[in-house]
């Protein structure tokens, strides 16, 4: 067994949280100033020019904007905000690698907290249901996603509560800040499970080197 | 206004604490400010889901309080259980127990409401269905 011997290889800490929280303040800024901020038509279309080669990468916009009442708006906000997860997925891999030793020290400690039984189940539970979500951004499985926007179209398959980002502006400006950190956060979270799965399972494991 | 959440949230705390309820949750809302916190997306979906479940009833639309219903149940043990999943993430949980609230929510609402509409749509709840007489007997 080894000790704990210097900062790099500490575990994570809290406070350590603050690239990603940073960035989820920013991109709430911007949502907020999306939803408060109704661009002249002027602007709009200037946009709107720039928004195409990206909608094609995000296959929820235009399925989600083709229900609006006014299309080119909602793809603004939506758009804005999708921009912010290549960002949420560097300041995940590259300030929290899921793989480096500093992460199996951290979920070893976090395991202290939790059951045997908790941890087995959410183990298994998060592996199965976070991988089936990133197959169902893949499209290789039917499996809803904030990416491919089943949750909320077509409108016979929506989820009520979520219908409401077809009536109000705020409630679609959520909508689209949640979207991308979810998503990030989901790749993020099925590695660091899928890596330190031996570490959840014996906790003991990783301080051992 | 920073003091008096901090107190609430150490008075609460210590309460639920005291009364082996730290871990106990009403309608998705989980006790006390922290937890409350990272359970405001599963806690708004529920009153959301019940508002709508209500509403559709009143106004004679069965199939949506039954779809409604369903995705409020679904999303509640959804929620529940995604916060679960976010809880295995140490200090890291700040952001991975509302990412899991949310994923299971919304999850287990899409589910949920599937599975209302497809229990209504068996006529295993025909409440706005008409009454019709089985036809007389051909003699």
């Amino acid at each position: 067994m080894t000790t704990i011997s210097n900062a790099d290889d500490s575990p994570y800490s809290r406070s350590e949280l603050r690239p990603i929280l940073r960035c989820l303040a920013a991109a709430a800024a911007v949502a907020a100033i999306c939803c408060l901020v109704v661009p002249s038509s002027a602007v709009k279309t200037a946009l709107v020019q720039i928004i195409p080669s990206l909608r094609r990468l995000v296959p929820s916009v235009a399925n989600i904007s083709r229900e609006m009442l006014d299309p080119e708006e909602s793809e603004i906000i939506l758009i804005v905000q999708w921009w912010f997860a290549p960002i949420y997925l560097f300041i995940w891999f590259y300030f929290y690698p899921p793989w480096s030793l500093r992460m199996r020290r951290t979920v070893a400690i976090a395991c202290q907290t939790l059951s045997e039984v908790k941890r087995t189940i959410g183990l298994t539970i998060g592996i199965l249901f976070l991988g089936a979500w990133l197959l169902g951004d893949f499209q290789i499985i039917d499996f809803p996603t904030f990416y491919n926007a089943k949750y909320v179209y077509p409108l016979t398959e929506a989820v009520p509560q979520l219908k409401l980002i077809y009536i109000s502006r705020v409630a679609l400006t959520i909508y689209a800040w949640v979207g991308p950190i979810v998503e990030a956060s989901i790749v993020w979270m099925f590695f660091v499970l899928v890596l330190n799965a031996k570490t959840y399972l014996s906790p003991q494991r990783p301080l051992s080197t | 206004m920073g003091a008096g959440l901090a107190t609430y949230s150490a008075l609460t705390d210590q309460f639920y604490t005291t009364a082996g309820l730290r871990s106990g949750s009403l309608f998705g809302i989980r006790y006390g400010l922290p937890a409350l916190l990272s359970d405001i997306p599963g806690g708004v979906g529920g009153v959301i889901g019940v508002y709508q479940t209500a509403s559709a009833y009143n106004n004679g639309n069965y199939l949506g309080a039954s779809q409604a219903g369903g995705a409020t149940l679904g999303g509640i043990a959804g929620a529940e259980g995604g916060a679960a999943v976010g809880a295995l993430f140490g200090p890291f949980d700040v952001v991975t127990i509302p990412v899991g609230t949310v994923i299971g929510g919304v999850a287990g609402a899409y589910y949920g409401g599937r599975a209302g509409a497809s229990i209504y749509n068996s006529g295993f709840m025909p409440l706005d269905a008409p009454l019709v007489p089985p036809p007389p007997p051909a003699y």
